[in-house]
């Protein structure tokens, strides 16, 4: 039985004043525990939308989800965010006012899953994982971009989600920082195995973290192709000039492209009316 | 031959990284601020010194007419005047604070009470404060409830508006790491909002200054205010230039006094 199911959902957007906007349209996915899911699509197709309904922070028009076998969203029933779906924001989601050490601890404290003394010690060995033992009384703003995505990651896992729900997490990165961060997160995932849904629309990054990649149509949007990625963990960076990865690049550029195309001319049309 | 040459980097390299040391900075600022303050002097000298500006006394006369004064007498008008400004000001922020909140939360008392704020902000404070001598008994109450007045407006204002610069992300995020309403709004809100909250308490303190003296030159009994405007009336001009020498003293130093407080408390925001 897959961990998270996720079946026929759409959603309908009724923006003031103009026609309902069909954002997602029957999307079927299934996640297995400890299992990397990566969705890739051209921007603005859905993939923050699907990730927002499983956090709980929209509702969905249609269809269900259901996570570890019980019913987490349908239609008309309001979604709540819950420790259990942890989310890793885009912009990044650390509290600017709380220090480091702070951030990490407030979850569990919060819903007094540990006590601070607890959270405390369980944040500091997580930070000391990903390198991050000296920061621990630096306010985010002090802290390098690849520090406060380690440091978010720390903060979403403390609490042991179910599911971690990473929405284009090292988007804003560099390149070089971006492989340090998706070293990190891949070392948590190998000696600690999490359930991971990723939404990206860096091919290579993909392909890189993946167990299964699906590609998202945009306008509406639909899951269109899955891709299985059966390179052998732990991965390293110099897997990403290894032929089955080339190969695998290539098949996802051609699916990616053709959907991008589509987007672009109906981009297009819309522009000329 | 390159590692000759990657010497010579290292070698040289450290003479441009040298910052400058912190003393020699903050020397600086304070040489700059006393050169601002002795360049306001000098023009005022200036145009005292003017053959046609007979009535504007110097720098000079000014500070021997403030030696003159009774000591006693000047702090008890600095006295009454900062605790007329503390009273009105700490009930602005005690009233204005809590509702801004409240509006923040729920829509249905900002749509009540927004369009009150909309209509009375523009008002002038001062234009207050006929109706104000009308309303309240005593002159006390009157300056109190004035400088209350022109404190309330931006504190409710930049309350509100912090309220809603909260990112929905933080609280996205405060909901999704398991927070309750109470903690959200501890943890989240309140310091979230803190730093445009206390720009609103920054520029309120100044019209609560800005009140107090035009209370007190209306109708109050002592202050600084009242003092200043007393130096004119009976013809001492040296005394007017020493009231606003006091009033702009005590304005900026509470202003100070709001922003070190801010930056105590919204360490974060400190850069």
């Amino acid at each position: 039985m897959p961990l998270l199911s996720i079946r026929n959902v759409s959603k309908v957007y009724y923006p003031r004043n103009q026609q309902s906007v069909l954002a997602l349209d029957q999307c079927n996915l299934d996640i297995a525990k400890n299992e990397f899911c990566v969705i890739v699509g051209p921007s603005g197709c859905g993939k923050t939308t699907l990730l927002n309904i499983i956090a709980g922070f929209e509702n969905l028009t249609e269809g269900s989800i259901v996570l570890n076998g019980s019913p987490l969203a349908a239609p008309g029933t309001p979604v709540s965010p819950g420790p259990d779906r942890m989310v890793v924001f885009q912009h990044g989601g650390l509290f600017p006012w709380m220090r480091a050490l702070e951030n990490v601890c407030f979850g569990p404290i919060a819903r007094g899953q540990m006590t601070p003394a607890e959270a405390r010690e369980k944040a500091r060995s997580l930070m000391a994982r990903v390198d991050l033992h000296d920061m621990e009384d630096l306010y985010p703003e002090d802290m390098s971009s690849g520090m406060r995505r380690r440091l978010e990651i720390i903060r979403s896992i403390i609490g042991e989600p179910e599911i971690l729900l990473m929405d284009e997490p090292f988007r804003a990165l560099d390149a070089m920082t971006k492989a340090v961060v998706q070293d990190f997160l891949l070392k948590i995932f190998d000696t600690s195995p999490h359930t991971i849904f990723f939404i990206t629309h860096d091919l290579t990054e993909a392909i890189f973290l993946a167990d299964k990649v699906y590609v998202m149509t945009s306008r509406p949007g639909r899951l269109k192709k899955m891709l299985s990625v059966n390179l052998p963990r732990p991965r390293t960076l110099d897997l990403v000039n290894a032929s089955e990865f080339l190969r695998l690049k290539d098949e996802l550029t051609d699916v990616i492209h053709e959907e991008a195309q589509k987007a672009f001319e109906l981009g297009e049309r819309e522009a000329a009316r | 031959m390159a590692r000759a040459v990657a010497e010579t980097v290292i070698q040289t390299a450290p003479k441009i990284m040298l910052p400058p040391p912190a003393w020699k900075k903050s020397l600086g600022a304070g040489a700059r601020t006393t050169a601002s303050i002795v360049g306001l002097l000098f023009v005022w000298f200036v145009i005292g010194s003017l053959p046609w500006t007979i009535a504007i006394p110097s720098p000079i006369a000014s500070l021997q007419a403030f030696l003159q004064l009774n000591p006693v007498n000047v702090a008890i008008d600095i006295l009454l005047s900062c605790r007329r400004v503390a009273l009105g000001f700490i009930i602005a922020t005690l009233t204005a604070v809590p509702l801004g909140i409240i509006a923040g939360y729920s829509r249905w008392v900002r749509e009540l009470t927004f369009p009150i704020i909309e209509v009375l902000r523009p008002v002038p404070p001062i234009a207050w404060i006929p109706l104000a001598i009308l309303f309240f008994p005593t002159s006390e109450s009157m300056v109190v409830f004035l400088t209350f007045l022109g404190a309330f407006f931006p504190i409710i204002y930049n309350t509100i508006a912090g309220f809603s610069s909260i990112k929905p992300m933080y609280l996205r995020s405060g909901k999704s790491l398991g927070a309750g309403e109470w903690r959200l709004f501890w943890h989240v809100i309140l310091p979230g909002m803190l730093p445009v909250v206390f720009a609103g308490l920054q520029i309120a303190v100044g019209i609560s200054w800005l009140m107090v003296v035009a209370g007190e030159m209306m109708a109050a009994k002592g202050g600084i205010g009242a003092f200043t405007w007393e130096a004119y009336q009976t013809g001492r001009y040296p005394l007017i230039f020493v009231g606003m020498a006091i009033i702009g003293t005590l304005g900026s130093l509470s202003s100070l006094l709001i922003r070190t407080l801010g930056s105590g408390i919204c360490r974060w925001e400190a850069r």
